[in-house]
């Protein structure tokens, strides 16, 4: 017999449990992550400049792995930098 | 013979004047053309690098898009490697064993989304691009 409070406290925790952040790629259906994107690759590193890791951002490893190309290609490029300057 | 479809980016220092500029993108779209087929040529301008290159702030970056035998990508890093003036080069394998004119038509197809990816056409909100008189903005980093 649970009160309507530690109802609410396990409804809590079970939805933190579960925020398993879905693929925001997979949730597109992305093929392909373009290197020519600055923009949405750049919200996949930090303000340093690393590429976040995919416990953090939720991205699949497959897409990860795509992401983790185009980085890549992109800085190299000169789009995207390498490490934050300070 | 079979053929892939390619694209590269060259970067070169942006103080080259058009004489010098038109000199590499004519030799660099020659050599597509003469092996190949050039679907898109593509002068982007002058942007801002992320990092410097070779001591420079800015490079000024062109765009080919072609069909060809495997060895043509190779010629052309050759060639590229023999401009000191050129910074930076990328070039990637679209897809393998294509026909040139079904390439063509995706192609031209691809020139908006491009443009709009690379905030190309616009006074486009941040500044990836840059113009003549750039005023020397504090790097803003949003989001
Ligand atoms: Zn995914």
């Amino acid at each position: 017999m649970s009160t309507p409070e530690k109802a609410n406290v396990e409804s809590v925790m079970r939805a933190r449990r579960r925020r398993r952040k879905s693929c925001p790629f997979c949730s597109d259906k992305v093929k392909d992550i373009d290197y020519k994107d600055p923009k949405l690759l750049r919200r996949f590193i930090t303000e340093r400049g690393k590429i976040v890791p995919r416990r953090v951002s939720g991205v699949c490893a497959r897409h990860q792995r795509m992401l983790s190309l185009a980085i890549k290609r992109s800085r190299h490029i000169g789009f995207l930098p390498f490490l934050a300057t300070e | 013979m079979i053929r892939h479809e390619y694209e590269t980016i060259y970067v070169t220092r942006p103080d080259l004047d058009e004489a010098q500029q038109a000199r590499i993108d004519d030799k660099l779209k020659g050599i597509v053309e003469n092996g190949g087929d050039l679907l898109i040529f593509e002068q982007w301008g002058k942007r801002k690098l992320a990092y410097p290159i070779r001591h420079v702030l800015q490079g000024s970056y062109q765009f080919l898009h072609y069909v060809a035998p495997a060895e043509l990508p190779q010629e052309l890093e050759r060639n590229m490697n023999l401009e000191d003036t050129l910074i930076r080069y990328i070039t990637v394998r679209l897809n393998e064993n294509v026909d040139a004119e079904v390439a063509r038509a995706e192609a031209l197809a691809a020139v908006d989304l491009r443009a709009s990816r690379l905030g190309l056409n616009a006074e486009d909100e941040d500044g990836e691009s840059i113009g003549d008189d750039d005023t020397d903005d504090p790097h803003s980093e949003e989001g």
